[in-house]
């Protein structure tokens, strides 16, 4: 297996502070902990969003920072908890990534990947009429349409129930196993966690601190 | 059509303050007390009026080009300081070069556009024209500009989610913020396609009024007019522009991530 991504000594002061951390090509990684333990901020050090105060992001053998920052970002995908809805319909919501990574879609495409998200809305509802779970799962859907290389899904469907947050996160985590990307995932729930996880990382707000303290 | 301009006596100009005095029993008797604000507000009318008119006379009589780009340069400055301090949001450093630079930049091609083409002065620097008209052009923009700043931050700030969120999908700095520039440019536009649209229906402008009391023609007053607003927009929208084309990257760093903003004006 190759590393996608490497984490090198990260520390923020007061937030994070983590030694080592590889994550391989392809797998699935749940972050796990309460929060104010970093798992947001980490994953806005790997789409690049924030620069630690010391150590390093590494993507595939490189410094994040040495790269375009533009074209990172759409290589190493993020969808922020709160979905962000732009104005505009749904279609034009789900294709905005794509159109910045300049890439050509279908309405085809669209409406197959807002299957596979669970969300069957027509595509010219206006998107910001959707419900907190619908919007939830149109951000879902846009960073799936972009087909990225790495997905960064920070509590991806926490404005859902139980039952449709598991089913909906299945199938994304089906179809990024089927084409082989990397997925880092924020969760509360064990047992995607156990079912899909290469890697549960526990982040453990103390554990942050006290690295934190000893540095 | 050049009659003699009918002269004000010192008693008549008294006796427009027996409004403010009505007006100060009115407030007085509702309970508003804002008779201090209105007291001051009338004094200092007052005497920055007869002040500036003493100025503008002896400018007149000098007629000096360096006294008047001086002049034109000191309404300047005021007018950018003016807009540091009318901010709802604190201002970076940057963000303030890129206020004075685009401002002064949008001020300067305007006023030499209008004086040296459209009106041709002679001599170029006749301070009786070039003065009020400056300082009419730097007036406006300075409001359009106000209003553009004022939406930028705060649309910056309030957006913060929405613009992360463009930019986590790798969208540069300009695509992520284009709707709060957008809606700036809007802000600090509208007051002005507001005058022209309502001039001469709604109101009849300042400087029409002013030159038609003054005894010109209103044919020779609107031509002015229609000139000194076309200069205005020319100006605020020039303003305006550079000021966005350049403000909204003093929000990101050359990561393009986005700087994190002091909410409070210190």
């Amino acid at each position: 297996m190759t590393a996608v991504l490497e984490l090198k000594n990260i520390y923020i002061s007061g937030i994070l502070s983590m030694p080592e951390w590889t994550v391989e090509e392809g797998s699935v990684v749940c972050l796990t902990g309460e929060s104010g333990s970093g798992k947001t901020t980490l994953l806005r050090l790997m789409n690049n969003l924030r620069t630690p105060e010391r150590g390093d992001v590494v993507y595939r053998g490189e410094s994040v920072q040495s790269k375009d920052p533009l074209t990172l970002r759409q290589r190493i995908v993020m969808s922020a908890q709160t979905p962000v809805v732009f104005p505009g319909t749904l279609k034009e919501n789900v294709r905005r990534g794509a159109d910045i990574a300049g890439r050509d879609v279908t309405d085809s495409e669209i409406q197959d990947v807002l299957r596979r998200c669970r969300l069957e809305k027509p595509l010219e509802e206006e998107a910001s009429t959707l419900s907190g779970g619908e919007k939830q799962r149109m951000a879902l859907a846009r960073v799936l349409l972009m087909d990225p290389d790495v997905l960064l899904l920070d509590e991806p469907t926490s404005a859902l129930d139980e039952e449709t947050g598991k089913k909906v996160l299945e199938a994304v985590l089906a179809v990024c196993r089927e084409k082989g990307k990397t997925v880092i995932i924020v969760t509360h729930d064990r047992s995607l966690a156990e079912n899909w996880a290469d890697t549960v990382v526990e982040m453990n707000e103390i554990a942050a601190k006290e690295g934190a303290a000893h540095e | 059509m050049n009659e003699e301009i009918m002269d004000l006596a010192f008693w008549q100009v008294g006796a427009a303050y027996v409004f403010v005095l009505i007006l100060v029993w009115i407030v007085r008797v509702k309970g508003i007390r804002r008779e201090k604000e209105i007291f001051i507000g009338t004094t200092r009318m007052t005497l920055q009026l007869i002040l500036v008119g003493y100025i503008l006379m002896f400018l007149f009589e000098q007629a000096n080009p360096f006294l008047t780009i001086g002049t034109v340069i000191l309404m300047q400055t005021f007018a950018v300081y003016n807009i540091y301090q009318r901010t709802k949001l604190p201002l970076t450093t940057a963000l303030k070069k890129v206020i004075a630079l685009s401002m002064s930049a949008g001020i300067a091609f305007s006023i030499i556009f209008f004086m040296f083409l459209v009106l041709n002065l002679d001599p170029w620097y006749d301070p009786r024209y070039f003065i009020p008209i400056a300082g009419m052009i730097i007036g406006n923009s300075m409001t359009g500009i106000t209003l553009g700043v004022n939406n930028l931050v705060v649309g910056m700030r309030d957006n913060q989610d929405q613009i992360e969120g463009a930019l986590m999908l790798g969208a540069s700095p300009k695509e992520a913020s284009k709707m709060v520039s957008d809606q700036a440019f809007d802000a600090a536009m509208l007051p002005t396609i507001n005058a022209m649209v309502g001039m001469g229906i709604v109101f009849l402008p300042g400087m029409m009024t002013g030159q038609i009391i003054g005894g010109a023609s209103p044919i020779t007053a609107v031509e002015y007019q229609i000139a000194i607003m076309l200069g205005i927009v020319g100006s605020v929208s020039l303003s305006v522009l550079l000021f966005l084309q350049y403000g909204y990257r003093s929000y990101f760093n050359e990561q393009a991530q986005l700087i994190p903003q002091k909410n409070k004006k210190e």
